[in-house]
């Protein structure tokens, strides 16, 4: 195999990768902003 | 005689190439003091670069010495040379054995760099600086962070293409990953890369990643305006101020972690350390230590990091063609992160109803805060009551986080992607 198509291959998996994990980090602040919502008592 | 020659050393042992790398190393202290350019490092970087081409190279390097035991032992089993040049401090020269004991700075090479200890420490440092609220407020700009890594990936394939049609140009896959991730537009990730898979181009790879991350205010605009409509430019986008927990944002920092590990288990030095400083900070309880970490920390530890990347750039690693390529795919990283983020956007905006402006994309570089002033800035000139400002920082938040993932997904990919060769 070519070191240009292996190039290739790094390219689409590693977006692929760096989309997903950032996906997850998503669902993580999502889920996190769900389950400790901000009180208003925090404010000070 | 030969004792009274030894007083003029240094002028015997003078090359023309010292020349050049003292013009360079000067350059680099001109763009830090005059025009500001990144400062703390191009600075001591310039200095290491002069420091290092001194005849001798005594500050890298003590004067080699003749081994005779060594040297016996290798004419008696030659098996053994390679492995006491690559691991002993020795050189073959002349059939001698020569123990040449590491200078000053080679100590730091080899101790701060080699170790990664250096970048893992700025790490902390740089997780004390952010601050994750405007990500945690907007964590749809989560996409821009990775969008705008794919400057990395696409001057990986530049880099080996050029090896194809340049016949002076031979990179392999190691080395081009280690350009390609000039563009993730973050100085440690970039170094932390280089060290494992390129020792060799860690001088132009961090001088490359530094210059242009000081030169985002001239190479983002231009290609903005070139994948955007006026039109586009104008879109205004609605800011909802969701209020953040305390809560949220001290177990986000851990959360990340423990996913980032799971997931990557080779990111944990990149992102475990990024956010271990960042919890000294949300935690509300170690200030002095969260200060320390912002200052002292980074502060000493960059010193000795720039001092110690100039240190590696003597001239005959530096002067070469291959040193003039990495500074041109350091350049194509940075225009093609740019065009990956915009480009994302626009892709966005087909689908959606509530339009995003595309330059936000833009601004998922991690070069923070300057590409999010810059497309506030691009806004206000298309029209000055757009105020995007607060989206833009968010999704410059998000490719701190992306330039990180994205340097661990190389240093996962790569050497299995090796194997396939």
């Amino acid at each position: 195999m070519s070191e240009i198509s292996l190039a290739l291959q790094l390219m689409v998996y590693g977006l692929a990768g760096v989309f997903l994990v950032l996906i997850l980090f998503y669902w993580t602040i999502k889920a996190l902003l769900k389950i400790f919502p901000y009180k208003e008592e925090e404010q000070n | 005689m030969e004792q009274f020659m030894q007083l003029f050393e240094g002028i015997i042992n003078f090359k023309w190439q010292y020349l050049v790398m003292y013009a360079i190393g000067a350059l680099l202290i001109y763009l830090a003091i005059k025009k500001d350019y990144e400062p703390m490092l191009l600075l001591p970087i310039g200095f290491g670069a002069i420091i290092v081409n001194l005849p001798l190279k005594s500050i890298w390097q003590y004067t080699p010495t003749v081994d005779q035991i060594a040297t016996d032992l290798v004419q008696a089993y030659p098996g053994i040379k390679d492995f006491l040049v690559n691991n002993f401090h020795y050189i073959f020269q002349d059939g001698q054995m020569l123990k040449v004991e590491p200078g000053l700075l080679q100590i730091f090479f080899n101790s701060g760099i080699l170790t990664e200890i250096f970048p893992a420490l700025i790490f902390v440092g740089v997780g004390a600086m952010i601050d994750f609220t405007p990500l945690l407020k907007n964590p749809k700009m989560l996409f821009f962070g990775a969008a705008a890594q794919f400057g990395i990936f696409f001057t990986v394939l530049m880099a080996l293409f050029a090896g194809e049609v340049l016949p002076f140009v031979d990179f392999n896959l190691f080395e081009a990953a280690s350009i390609g991730i000039i563009g993730a537009a973050d100085g440690p990730t970039s170094i932390f890369v280089a060290s494992k898979f390129a020792k060799n181009l860690l001088g132009p790879i961090s001088v490359a990643a530094y210059s242009y991350m000081s030169l985002v205010p001239i190479i983002q605009p231009p290609v903005i305006r070139a994948l955007t409509t006026k039109k586009e430019r104008m879109i205004r986008m609605e800011y909802r101020d969701v209020k953040v927990s305390k809560t949220v944002l001290i177990i986000f920092p851990v959360a990340i972690t423990v996913i980032a590990g799971i997931i990557a288990p080779i990111s944990v030095p990149l992102v475990g350390l990024l956010m271990f400083g960042n919890l000294l900070r949300e935690c509300g309880v170690l200030e002095r230590l969260s200060k320390a970490a912002q200052n002292e920390l980074s502060n000493l530890v960059t010193l000795l990091l720039g001092i110690t990347i100039g240190a590696s750039m003597y001239y005959e690693d530096f002067l070469n063609t291959k040193t003039l390529i990495i500074l041109a795919m350091g350049l194509i990283a940075f225009v093609f992160d740019t065009a990956g983020g915009v480009l994302f956007a626009k892709l966005l905006n087909l689908f959606s109803k509530e339009k995003i402006n595309p330059m936000i994309g833009a601004a998922g570089i991690s070069a923070f805060p300057m590409s999010s002033r810059i497309v506030q800035k691009m806004a206000k000139e298309e029209d000055p009551y757009n105020f995007i400002l607060m989206q833009a920082v968010s999704a410059n938040v998000a490719g701190q986080l992306g330039s990180i993932v994205a340097g661990a997904m190389v240093l996962a990919l790569v050497p299995w992607l090796a194997t396939l060769l």
